[in-house]
């Protein structure tokens, strides 16, 4: 694990280096086209309430405060209509979770791209970017503008490599056409795209076996400030997967070879399987004054399954197994938001997953988030919010659904530039 | 007396600069920039960052440098509502945004005051910004005023009038600096 992150590490640096030296060279050479750096420091801390599993057995995270993360952008518009942009990130603290410790003091280059603009209708870009699935995916990054400290589920890396419901967002991509253009005052915006998708070897270079591609399609009609969208995204690739957990079997077999069933927290095997993914997705933005609605919905039909290596998903209470049907993920999220004097904005969001391969719950998770951002200026925000986290278990048919489980956030984000 | 007369004839001189004043603010670009009208639609486009290039208004082919001010103001919060139906505080957002996905290609220049930001528009040959009508005799030859929807600052139906544009308050604040220009006849 700590070598694939060094490798994680080390694999960025070419892409750096380029970037670096092109916008450097650039502003060296013109005055009138300098880089502009800038950028944001984020600083969160959490409290979460004593987690408790089906089987009685219990978690207790401690609570934590600590400066995240550093981001620093590089924009250059460095040659007539070409331009280069990245976002680097250093990570000051650890995830807030129990594990990725590897990552304190780590540097990624979370984007790293070229740009060629023919028109407005027709740019052509080259790199390493976000995919443009769904509103929120390309700005994942923007947490100074969010009100939020969490994303929506399905963007939240951290939430995702905890409880291994793996998401269902692509991943970065590589080469892709956008534009804009306007048709009767209707805005329509596209783009095209195509990456080495998900599947890397050991180190995590890529194995250029399969690749994903996809198109999103943005429509803002003349109503005032409307954004409506869909998305689309196919990938045949390798995936990480959760075996199918039995928890009934799990406390059966326990109680018969004595075990005490509340000692043991279902452990995460690590298991690939060949899988072809076949992503849809529909968002929505409105804005009436100060009231703001956002919402997005997408569903991840997975078909073609085939078990690489199933050695470790034997275990010793013998209750994972795996199943080759085809099966779907969805999720979506709706967020109200109302905005007082230009400065605080208290918001509601409804988070839904639905897994049936999530390795702990393989249920689904409702997530209720109540909060408010405060910004004294445009360049600082200060946020606070409260979740609770509902567990049901639609597919193992356990008498009691988990416990919920309640999180405190609180956070700063600041703009600099 | 006579001073009542002079008073009286102060009035009258206000009275007729006001209705002779029909633009609160007036928007100015580099002299280089070959735009010399946008509409309120395209003003909407270059500040919420849609349009980044001069080309895509049929202007010079620079990349948008876009003037603000530093602290929030009323004049501000109106022209920005106007152009874009956003507050002063809800367009800096914007910008932030658009600067963190890598849409806007320069940071958008915050000055302190008026005078300053006139002083930027000679060196940024991109450059946007607006400023008080009032503020007219300090540009410099470097700098232009542009119409909007083809209608000149004069024009009563100028987008930013101040008939259509000014609250009690500017119009309070416009009288007294003409009172202050006149206080010479006092």
């Amino acid at each position: 694990m700590r070598n694939k992150c060094k490798m994680n590490r080390f694999k960025n640096i070419p892409y750096l280096i380029l970037v670096l030296i092109l916008c450097f060279s650039e502003s060296l050479l013109s005055q009138e086209k300098p880089i502009s750096i800038y950028g944001y420091l984020d600083l969160a801390g959490r409290d979460v309430s004593k987690k408790q599993f089906f089987n009685g057995a219990t978690e207790n995270p401690p609570s934590t405060f600590m400066l995240l993360r550093t981001h620093i952008l590089l924009n250059s518009h460095f040659y007539k209509n070409w331009k280069a942009f990245a976002i680097i990130r250093f990570q000051n603290g650890t995830f807030l979770g129990n594990e990725s410790v590897e990552n304190k003091g780590a540097f990624d280059l979370l984007e790293g791209w070229f740009e060629y603009r023919y028109d407005k209708w027709l740019r052509i870009r080259g790199g390493k970017f976000l995919a443009p699935f769904g509103y929120y995916n390309t700005r994942k990054y923007n947490s100074p503008i969010f009100n939020s400290i969490l994303l929506p589920l399905m963007y939240e890396d951290e939430f995702l490599s905890q409880t291994s419901a793996g998401t269902i967002i692509p991943p970065e991509q590589n080469l892709g056409i956008l534009g804009e253009f306007l048709i009767d005052n209707w805005a329509i915006g596209y783009n095209a795209y195509i990456g080495n998708g998900s599947d890397t070897d050991e180190h995590n270079y890529d194995v250029n076996n399969n690749k994903g591609i996809g198109f999103r399609i943005q429509v803002e009609p003349p109503v005032h400030n409307l954004t409506i969208g869909t998305s689309f995204y196919t990938e045949k690739s390798r995936f990480d997967i959760r075996p199918y957990l039995d928890m009934n079997a799990m406390m059966k077999k326990a109680a018969v070879t004595g075990q005490p069933v509340n000692t043991i927290i279902p452990i995460l095997p690590n298991v690939n399987e060949n899988e072809t993914r076949k992503t849809f997705g529909f968002d929505l933005r409105y804005l009436i004054g100060n009231f703001k609605l956002r919402g997005e919905y997408v569903q991840s039909d997975i078909t073609d399954v085939a078990l690489i290596d199933a050695s470790n998903i034997s275990d010793t209470l013998n209750t994972y197994a795996f199943d080759g049907s085809d099966f779907s993920k969805t999720f979506y999220f709706i967020n109200l938001s109302y905005t007082f004097f230009d400065k605080l904005t208290p918001f509601f969001e409804l988070n839904v997953f639905e897994d049936p391969r999530h390795f702990v719950y393989r249920n689904t998770l409702h997530r209720y988030t109540l909060g408010t951002s405060f910004r004294p200026n445009s360049n600082i925000a200060i946020k606070i919010e409260y979740h609770i986290h509902q567990f049901g278990d639609i597919y193992n048919k356990v008498p009691n659904n988990f416990k919920n489980y309640e999180m405190l956030w609180a956070a700063i984000s600041v703009f600099f530039n | 007396m006579n001073k009542i007369y002079r008073i009286i004839y102060i009035l009258i001189l206000t009275f007729i600069s006001i209705n002779d004043l029909p633009a609160q603010i007036i928007v100015i670009v580099n002299m280089q920039n070959s735009i010399s009208s946008l509409s309120l639609n395209e003003l909407k486009e270059i500040y919420t960052a849609d349009v980044v290039q001069w080309e895509s208004v049929n202007g010079y082919g620079e990349y948008i440098t876009l003037l603000d001010y530093k602290r929030k103001s009323e004049v501000a919060d109106k022209y920005f509502m106007t152009v874009a139906n956003l507050s002063h505080a809800k367009i800096r957002l914007e910008w932030i945004g658009k600067m963190l996905t890598g849409k806007i290609q320069r940071v958008p220049i915050k000055c302190s005051s008026e005078n300053e930001l006139i002083k930027c528009v000679p060196t940024n040959a991109g450059a946007i910004g607006f400023i008080d009508v009032l503020q007219i005799n300090k540009l410099p030859h470097s700098v232009k005023i542009v119409k909007i929807n083809n209608k000149n600052f004069t024009n009563t139906d100028y987008p930013f009038s101040l008939n259509q544009f000014g609250n009690s308050k500017t119009k309070t604040l416009v009288i007294s600096k003409i009172l202050n220009n006149y206080k010479l006849l006092l």
